[in-house]
């Protein structure tokens, strides 16, 4: 395995409030990894510390073997893209005026994109189902349509590894669908390797080859989605009653919640 | 409004297009005044042909200087304000709301106070203690507004406005309790007026305010990153805390420049980013050129007014970039208001 991310040791948070504790972690290079756990578990934090958003009080972030300190943020940012839970763009810029903004750490000193950024943004549009919305303003979309020109800006500084903040929060379940079509895609044509918080268990469960089960800044189980997600562990992490059942096409585990019993329940 | 991207070729027609609208203004500014100068008078003038002393000192002696004051306090204030707009990220900001231009002023005032003030002196000490004025207003709101690490844009403003009006407030107390003959009226500093300045006193003026326009203009591209979001603008590739503050330091280093020749004049900074946006787009590397070229502009054709409306009183410039560009905007927003957003 070639780690393509990875942290080493790392202490995290508040004084009152310690959060990760000699946290390592390893991302191989063209997994499609998901990260899991209920609110509070340190999801973000983790993610925020991968990106280089926030920095560790203590031990190493590792970008394909790097420290991170020691890369330029317009180094990390050809390597390594970062699509947000939500944003709010300011100022009405256009859809491809936008996705152009991807092209930045690939740019001269002078700071004009050529024909050539203008063609690979218009690519990552395509490659997101938008090429039509190029001349749109981008506050005139919708939030399914919005989340995936951030996709397409994040595609088109073409990194290597592809981070992902719960990018469908606020979506419905066909652009949901829809977004985990694309990075399935992507991962498997381009071997982009993907790290994504995911809030459906079960969309999870059926892209991702690998999921990481955070607790209070721990891992509580690693591996291939049908290891991880079993009744007791979820009970355990989540605090919920739970069946997993199996999605009767593709076969990956599929979560039934119910609210936990009065007396003891499920832990 | 636009779908492709900024082409050289782009820039440059616009740049030039706005350019061209500026000189024509100024051709303008120098034909219309106090006394009458018929054009073919002025042209020969121009030209180099003696048409006459009393033409020539017009022109070159009062009207041209008071153009150029005018062109450079324009290009200044709005480069100010695109700046500021983007890098706190709040559509609401600009020099004169953040108390930067009242800190500026504060200090050009103290130093004719205590009598810095003075011929062979005024080229330097004067825009210096507007300088300082100026930076010590941004360090105490950066300072102010830094909560737990991270600098809100919220606070800032509020801080700023907090600051704004106490300096205001100071500079009339320091009109009623000092004889303010020695420094120059109230009125001039609180709206803010345009006088010949001296050729070495502009060129003085026009270094700072070129070199820091050009130096916002190299930082457009991490504006616009900046405006994506600040976490959005560090994943691709931006060092935003290195682009905020050189931006903010030049472009209180162009309000301060500005505002020691001709006081405060508001809503330039504020609004001319606005307009320019509704034309040309929210692209910085546009949109500062650009906004450079139509504060200018639009400065110019203000003072203009100011000299000819109620000749031979002339209005204060403020009150009239006020009067003017207050209904101007308002008729441009709601042009454009069914697609464009100000935020």
């Amino acid at each position: 395995m070639t780690e393509a991310l990875g942290a080493r040791g790392i202490h995290f948070g508040f004084p009152s409030r310690p959060l990760f504790r000699d946290f390592s972690f390893e991302l191989a290079q063209g997994d499609f990894a998901g990260i899991i756990g209920p609110n509070g578990a340190g999801k973000t934090s983790l993610l925020n510390l991968l990106s280089g958003s926030t920095k560790p009080q203590r031990g190493r972030v590792l970008l394909f073997g790097e420290d991170m300190k020691r890369l330029a943020a317009r180094q990390r940012a050809k390597l390594m893209a970062v699509v947000p839970q939500e944003s709010h763009v300011l100022f009405p810029f256009s859809v491809l005026e936008v996705v152009l903004m991807g092209r930045f750490p690939h740019l001269g000193i002078l700071g004009m994109e050529s024909a050539g950024d203008e063609r690979q943004a218009l690519r990552c549009l395509e490659e997101v189902g938008l090429e039509e919305a190029a001349g749109r303003l981008l506050h005139t979309l919708s939030s399914g349509e919005r989340q995936r020109v951030f996709l397409a800006r994040a595609l088109a500084q073409e990194p290597r590894i592809l981070l992902l903040d719960e990018p469908t929060t606020f979506l419905d379940l066909k652009h949901r669908l829809r977004i985990y079509e694309i990075l399935s895609r992507l991962n498997r044509s381009q071997k982009l390797t993907i790290l994504t918080i995911s809030h459906d268990l079960n969309l999870a469960a059926r892209y991702c080859h690998r999921l990481w089960l955070l607790q209070d800044g721990e891992v509580l189980a690693c591996g291939p989605p049908a290891e991880v997600l079993t009744r007791e562990r979820i009970g355990q992490a989540y605090g919920a009653d739970v069946e997993v059942a199996k999605d009767p096409r593709s076969g990956a585990p599929f979560i039934i919640p119910y609210p936990m019993q009065e007396a003891g329940g499920a832990s | 409004m636009t779908s492709h991207r900024l082409t050289p070729r782009r820039l440059a027609g616009t740049l030039l297009l706005l350019s061209g609208g500026l000189a024509a203004c100024s051709l303008l500014a120098l034909a219309v005044g106090s006394s009458r100068i018929a054009i073919p008078d002025m042209l020969r003038a121009l030209s180099g042909h003696t048409s006459g002393a009393d033409i020539s000192t017009i022109l070159f002696q009062v009207r041209l200087p008071r153009i150029l004051l005018a062109a450079l306090t324009g290009a200044a204030l709005s480069c100010a304000g695109c700046t500021f707009q983007a890098v706190l990220r709040n559509p609401l900001a600009d020099p004169y709301i953040l108390g930067i231009s009242g800190g500026a002023a504060l200090g050009a005032i103290l130093s004719s106070m205590v009598g810095l003030d003075r011929p062979g002196w005024v080229s330097l000490a004067r825009p210096a203690c507007a300088f300082a004025g100026a930076g010590l207003t941004v360090l105490l709101i950066l300072a102010l507004a830094r909560t737990r690490g991270a600098t809100a844009s919220t606070p800032m403003l509020l801080i700023g406005w907090v600051f704004n009006s106490f300096f205001l407030a100071l500079i009339l107390f320091l009109e009623t309790a000092v004889d303010f003959s020695k420094v120059r009226g109230a009125i001039f500093w609180l709206v803010g007026t345009l006088s010949p300045e001296s050729y070495p006193v502009l060129a003085g003026l026009a270094v700072p305010v070129c070199i820091g326009g050009l130096t916002l203009w190299l930082l457009a591209r991490d504006f616009d990153l900046i405006c994506a979001g600040e976490d959005t603008a560090r994943q691709m590739g931006c060092n935003v805390e290195r682009t905020r503050l050189i931006g903010i330091l030049i472009a209180a280093l162009m309000t301060a420049a500005v505002v020691s020749f001709s006081g405060l004049i508001g809503f330039v900074g504020l609004i001319v980013p606005h307009a320019t946006r509704l034309l040309f787009g929210p692209g910085h590397r546009l949109l500062v050129p650009a906004s450079a070229l139509l504060g200018a502009t639009g400065l110019v054709l203000a003072d203009v007014l100011s000299r000819t409306l109620l000749a031979p009183t002339e209005i204060p410039v403020g009150v009239l970039t006020v009067l003017a560009g207050g209904p101007g905007f308002v008729l441009l927003y709601r042009r454009y208001r069914a697609e464009v957003t100000l935020d």
